[in-house]
């Protein structure tokens, strides 16, 4: 290192793709102590920071880290201090809590359960009794009861929605749609029905059973159960088009994709109708990757790919070249 | 509590804390690695001289930290998975961002095929080097050739960066 007054481009290169050996990483650290450095780093770092829409690093408020460090090694302390007078007064306490959870249980399957039923009309999420979650797409519908009982989690539902569901083994959640049942015991997942023709399940995460009255399939995270209404028969594919449930998860990634299918992702995820000029080249690959962005920055970003512009008003889009005015 | 481990906790906390994120790509799971690091060193701290040792245990803790944390496949999955729905920027912030996504896409497709390709794979897939090669069939060295090339070409397309910004702001002043 005889030369410390210049940034290694290959080392930083090398530290930004998360591929640097501790070894490397601390002399690089160590390298920005000096200001010029420092300066041709962050410059650096800002242009791999928007190079695209998610993967960012955020800035860390030392002070609330040093707090919640002190706060931990101080709950340690306490930990070995346990003497053997804590350990009964906390058997006792067990037994106390699992009476109690006991009689409740008895008790709440005793009680009625009273059904909440939801309509959407515009995108929304919808928290359930056990803190799963259901990102609803505009005209679906939902029910459940106001408490889970103790053996399962039953959902009726209609239309589409990306489901999170909070884990338990002991407990599975099961959405009904028509015929079908859905069947899991943790994962995130999107539903999407077409009346009389089919029902489509799409798997983010984990594993999810489809029954029909005779068949079941299981659906693994990045593959697609289908079940054909004409044919009642259930059919699995070993895909699934993340792009298609964006209205839920904000997230759009595109790989070479082309302009035009790009945008009627858009149109599907924020409920507008966009109509291209045939001055722009449609077809052009847009490779990039959106997080919890708005449709206008979108817009903006992979109009501008294309060299073309936007004009927006109220749900239409017109998307034309920036030279045919 | 000892005021030289404070000291050291201060110096190295965001520093560790960036190292963790460029490897697991999740701003909360860094921070855990990073706490969990200093943890460890905490309790070896009658073992270990942290003047002279410090450092280097911590960013190897942090790194076989955050390499276990990439391995288990349970924390990739609820990486994919997690809906961060606040997203709050000034305006200054969201133009100057939006100003530069739009440039750097066009920049990043004008880089050489295997030099994109390369690109890409580290920053839109998060693949590491090692993983890249493979993928391509190419020497990690090559694919180190590759990313310093890619990161030259941006930084040289961008050396105007403080005018573009600029210009971006006076722009939205005027339409105000």
């Amino acid at each position: 290192m005889s030369n410390k007054k210049e940034l290694s481009i290959s080392l930083t290169a090398k530290y930004f793709s998360g591929s640097a050996t501790p070894d490397e990483v601390m002399e690089l650290h160590e390298s920005l102590n000096d200001p010029e450095v420092k300066a041709e780093f962050d410059k650096m770092s800002k242009l791999w920071q928007a190079s695209a829409g998610n993967n960012i690093h955020n800035d860390i408020n030392t002070d609330e880290a040093w707090q919640e460090f002190s706060a931990k090694i101080k709950m340690k302390k306490g930990k070995t201090g346990l003497k053997a007078y804590y350990k009964y007064m906390l058997a006792a306490c067990v037994v106390g809590i699992i009476l109690t959870v006991a009689i409740l249980y008895k008790f709440s399957n005793q009680q009625v359960e009273k059904q909440q039923q939801y309509t959407s009309t515009t995108i929304s999420t919808r928290r359930l009794p056990d803190s799963s979650t259901a990102v609803m797409n505009v005209n679906s519908n939902i029910s459940f009861p106001e408490r889970f009982n103790a053996v399962t989690r039953e959902v009726a539902f209609e239309g589409e929605g990306f489901f999170d569901v909070t884990p338990d083994k002991h407990k599975p959640f099961e959405i009904t749609v028509d015929d079908i049942k859905i069947k899991v015991v943790g994962t995130s997942f999107n539903v999407r029905q077409i009346k009389q023709q089919l029902i489509e399940v799409q798997v983010v995460t984990g594993i999810v059973e489809m029954h029909s009255a005779d068949k079941m399939i299981s659906i693994s995270k990045g593959q697609r159960g289908i079940y054909d209404y004409s044919g009642k028969s259930l059919g699995l594919e070993n895909n699934t088009d993340i792009n298609s449930f964006s209205y839920a998860t904000k997230q759009f990634i595109f790989n070479d994709t082309p302009f035009r299918t790009a945008c009627k992702y858009l149109e599907k995820a924020f409920h507008v109708n966009i109509k291209i000029d045939d001055s722009v080249s449609s077809e052009s690959g847009i490779t990039s990757s959106f997080k919890n962005k708005s449709l206008e920055y979108i817009l903006d970003v992979i109009c501008s790919t294309v060299n073309a512009e936007y004009i927006k008003h109220n749900d239409i889009i017109i998307i034309k070249n920036n030279n045919s005015k | 509590m000892e005021q030289s481990f404070k000291d050291f906790f201060y110096q190295y906390f965001d520093k560790l804390h960036a190292y963790a994120h460029t490897i697991v790509l999740d701003n909360a799971e860094a921070k855990d690695i990073v706490q969990h690091a200093f943890i460890k060193l905490w309790e070896r701290r009658s073992a270990i001289n942290l003047q002279n040792d410090g450092a280097r245990y911590i960013y190897r803790a942090v790194y076989n930290l955050s390499l276990n944390a990439v391995r288990n496949k349970a924390t990739r999955d609820k990486h994919n998975a997690s809906l961060t729905a606040s997203n709050v920027y000034s305006i200054r912030h969201y133009v100057e961002e939006k100003e530069l996504a739009a440039r750097l896409t066009s920049g990043i497709e004008n880089l050489p095929e295997k030099c994109r390709e390369v690109f890409k794979k580290s920053r839109y897939d998060g693949l590491k080097y090692a993983e890249i090669a493979n993928a391509m069939g190419i020497s990690i060295k090559t694919v180190e050739v590759h990313m310093t090339k890619a990161l030259k070409m941006l930084k040289e397309q961008f050396s105007d960066l403080a005018i573009i910004l600029f210009a971006a702001l006076i722009s939205i002043i005027n339409k105000i």
